[in-house]
């Protein structure tokens, strides 16, 4: 062999030991936690649990983000090869997730005293502990309607009364459950959901709704830029706003509850650390604390008594927004969602 | 005599790495055809195939057009325009892919507004199929135009030149000698870029607002709705373009190939 070649050679495998040394280092004193979704959902998620649980325990906790892609998360487990430590998955996901065995048991968990689920809430498990309520709402632009705007679903169907463009979540997921509202159906009766019915209601909003949106921020971002008069949008990222708070209007009528869970990866290498993460991020003081920062309602009761009552009637789980709205149901979804979806992409490509 | 070298090794594995590329999906789509193809393929595939082809031939089409009309202007250029006209096309390939496309999210809200104010009403630029269109043909005109002036390269200006003391019109010039020059790069220009163009998924994303769905976007909407075999079914249909784009690449080098060899 050529002696350049050779020098060549030896170059590449050392960058290549160099790389998985690096790639292995600190693992076992490091923790991965991961946010559904960035911006200042994972700004509250770092202030409210990740520095104060490094600053209590010494240990690194690195935080990512991931857009609740469940394919992911069944490929890592199923390859063996887990690096997420911590995970936020949805209610459907969980629901998924537990039958096909890809979450570990974890080895602490809350107890009874410091953690009380909402009246009808789910408890927590050895699999998952429910973390945080989001909500999905009506907001609209007041510079388009500085007297009244649309308050509930059927207002935003209304473009007689409330005229111009709108935004939806490329979802499914709770717009058929609001075009079931807008059509008159009671929030008891929702499910099992009319899918057809739904569809026929969506299909009248279709050539006005401008921007079928794919992440928190962009509501917010068409919404003040007047690119549409009303959306759908996630209550905290308005909350989050702050001082411009006040340019987006919201209402808290047939707005969706969905719940998220904390679970530990199958496969993750410091399941021990995990579980107290988990179970740290669960006490009410920590979970009050980002109920301040993102607006989103703690899982935890407890932790109500721990939120500024300036901030409460912004928090899905205040009792007065709570009678208004409905709890999307992830049995339902968790079992129909592959379906609805194809029929909806479909759909929207019509 | 060594019988294989390291250059022949080179020169194997390149074309191996390009075709395996192309060899391992159609295989597994042939594995998969029939037993595990998802219902929902035909639901889906055909329709986005559909929007793919249509919008992304569009963009190319304007891209080559553009990019053509530019390579010849650049071609009659004096040689310090030439290399500033260079300049220019290159920095446009260095915006950021995402950066371009929310720059020009910005500014077609911008027009909107300006005219918006002097109409008195709102023409709605973003979050369109035009907008789509508009975007990818901006970034695909350097590529273009790169293609189309490496395709003129033989065209001496001593033949030119020749050709006028001849007595052939300007006009004359440009229709027999390079427009069918310009041509010819300018339909490999086309099939190269639309093997690009039909694989885009993030300006249709973003400048289309979730109503101008590629196969690639789809796929992705997939990927993240926790589908990712099906996301990978509907990614692997774009072989279907992209087979029909390799064959008429192959068909054209064949025939150029033919002509030089006087077949």
């Amino acid at each position: 062999m050529k002696p350049r070649l050779l020098v060549g050679l030896l170059l590449i495998l050392g960058v290549a030991l160099a790389t998985w040394l690096y790639l292995k280092r600190g693992r076992g004193r490091e923790l991965i936690v991961v946010s559904y979704g960035g911006g200042a959902y994972q700004a509250s998620h770092k202030r409210a649990f990740i520095e104060p649980y490094q600053a209590q325990t010494g240990i690194r906790v690195q935080s990512v983000v991931w857009g609740a892609e469940f394919g992911k998360l069944q490929e890592m487990v199923r390859s063996g090869a887990v690096p997420w430590d911590v995970v936020e998955v949805t209610a459907s996901q969980f629901l998924r997730g537990s039958r096909e065995g890809l979450f570990a048991q974890m080895t602490t968990l809350p107890d009874a005293e410091e953690f009380k689920p909402l009246p009808g809430g789910p408890t927590i498990s050895p699999l998952g502990v429910p973390n945080v309520y989001w909500s999905t709402v009506v907001a609209f632009d007041p510079h388009a309607f500085p007297q009244v705007g649309p308050s509930t679903w059927q207002d935003f169907w209304d473009l007689t009364r409330f005229p111009g463009p709108r935004a939806l979540y490329d979802n499914p997921r709770g717009n058929l459950e609001f075009a079931l509202l807008a059509d008159g159906v009671s929030p008891a009766n929702l499910y099992p959901l009319d899918v057809t019915r739904a569809f026929r209601k969506l299909d009248e909003l279709k050539p006005h709704v401008r921007v079928w949106w794919s992440d928190g921020t962009e509501p917010v971002q068409l919404l003040l830029s007047h690119q549409v008069v009303s959306s759908s949008a996630w209550s905290g990222r308005i909350v989050a706003l702050g001082e411009r708070e006040k340019e987006i209007r919201y209402s808290w009528k047939g707005a969706a509850h969905e719940l998220d869970y904390w679970i530990v990866p199958r496969g993750s290498k410091s399941i021990d650390s995990a579980s107290a993460f988990i179970r740290f991020a669960s006490r009410p003081e920590e979970m009050a604390a980002q109920a301040r920062l993102i607006g989103y309602g703690p899982a935890n009761s407890q932790a109500l008594n721990y939120v500024d009552a300036k901030i409460l009637p912004h928090l899905p789980t205040a009792p007065a927004n709570w009678a208004l709205s409905f709890v999307i149901n992830a049995t339902w979804w968790a079992e129909h969602e592959q379906e609805v979806e194809a029929f909806w992409v479909r759909w929207k490509g019509q | 005599m060594k019988l294989v070298t390291t250059r022949h090794l080179f020169s194997l594995a390149v074309p191996l790495f390009l075709t395996a590329a192309y060899l391992a999906p159609l295989a597994s789509w042939i594995h998969n055809f029939g037993s595990a193809v998802d219902s929902r393929l035909l639901m889906i595939a055909p329709k986005q195939l559909w929007t793919t082809i249509i919008y992304s031939s569009a963009a190319t089409a304007i891209a080559v057009a553009l990019g053509g009309a530019l390579a010849i202007y650049h071609r009659f250029l004096v040689p310090d325009g030439r290399r500033w006209l260079s300049l220019l096309v290159c920095l446009s390939l260095f915006v950021g892919f995402i950066a371009r496309n929310f720059a020009w999210l910005a500014i077609l809200g911008f027009i909107e507004e300006g005219l918006s104010s002097v109409l008195g009403v709102r023409i709605y630029l973003a979050y369109s199929a035009f907008a789509v269109v508009l975007v990818m043909t901006s970034a695909l005109v350097p590529l273009a135009f790169f293609v189309i002036s490496n395709g003129l390269r033989p065209l001496r200006d001593e033949q030119l030149e020749a050709a006028q003391v001849m007595g052939v019109a300007p006009h004359q010039l440009f229709r027999a000698v390079i427009v069918p020059i310009a041509l010819r790069s300018a339909s490999l220009a086309f099939l190269l870029i639309l093997a690009i163009a039909s694989a885009y998924f993030v300006t249709p994303r973003i400048l289309g607002g979730g109503k101008v769905d590629f196969i690639g976007t789809t796929a992705v909407w997939f990927l993240n709705h926790g589908d990712s075999t099906f996301a990978n079914q509907l990614g692997l249909t774009l072989l279907v373009p992209g087979s029909l784009i390799s064959a008429s690449l192959a068909l054209l080098v064949m025939r150029w190939r033919g002509r030089q060899l006087g077949f």
